[in-house]
């Protein structure tokens, strides 16, 4: 395979990879997730939340991995040379990848403090309809 | 036959998903007896514990997967070098992880501590 094919090849083969990645995610935390959504007083925030979490997952990892700019940052290079060196372009599909990787973390720990703050509601739904009952 | 790059990456892979793998077993047992007493809600324990892995192992193979590029002259010890310098860039990101998940469970156990100190 000549460099400029494999250079089209691997940018569309690791863009499906950071898509998987990123569907991984999602697939790895729903279960919990629903479950906590279902806890919530509200159901209009539960499916909110169930919508928003893979959306914004898969979104967010696509976003950091078509973000990797090819041309490089402090010492550009041209089209002609990204094309003539093959360890280069190995070397952008990994940082694509590790990026993806990067945006996944940042995405869960940002739902970490999003489940936070409904497992806050969930608590102070269950202690109020405790004392409504109490009452 | 395959390259010394490509063997010192392996070794890298290896070494830092068992990194992962290792502060994952060491602390998910007392993580899931706090978040269990502090949660009340199974799912929600559930969450914190797959989040905590998963940050965990992404972070450790975020640096990893960037590989190791040492020309195909280089000796012995500079491929140990290598490796050594990405598995303490891993325990750095492992160990930034790991302080922000302490961060996280902290505020849990304080905006949801449970009552008369249970």
């Amino acid at each position: 395979m000549d460099n400029k094919t494999y250079l089209y090849v691997s940018y569309f083969v690791v863009c499906g990879v950071c898509l998987c990645l990123g569907l991984l995610a999602w697939l790895w935390m729903r279960r919990p997730l629903a479950g906590i959504a279902r806890a919530l007083p509200q159901r209009k925030w539960e499916s909110l939340l169930k919508r928003a979490f893979p959306l914004s997952t898969v979104l967010f990892v696509l976003s950091a991995c078509l973000s990797v700019n090819y041309y490089g940052g402090c010492n550009p290079m041209s089209y002609d040379k990204i094309v003539e060196d093959r360890d280069y372009i190995i070397s952008k599909n990994q940082e694509q990848i590790s990026q993806s990787l990067n945006a996944i973390v940042w995405s869960v720990s940002l739902w970490a403090g999003i489940v936070l703050v409904s497992l806050l509601a969930i608590q102070r739904g269950k202690s109020k309809r405790n004392s409504g009952e109490g009452s | 036959m395959l390259s010394h790059n490509f063997l010192a990456f392996l070794c890298d892979l290896i070494l830092s998903i068992a990194i992962a793998f290792l502060v994952y077993r060491l602390i998910a047992p007392s993580l899931r007896e706090l978040l269990d007493k502090i949660v009340r809600l199974p799912e929600g324990t559930t969450f914190y514990l797959r989040a905590f892995g998963l940050v965990l192992f992404c972070v450790a193979l975020s640096k990893v997967i960037t590989g190791i590029r040492l020309k195909s002259d280089a000796h012995a010890i500079e491929y140990v070098w290598a490796v050594g310098s990405q598995l303490s860039d891993v325990l750095d990101n492992v160990f930034v992880a790991l302080l922000a998940f302490v961060v996280v469970v902290t505020v849990l156990v304080v905006i949801l501590r449970p009552k008369n100190g249970q």
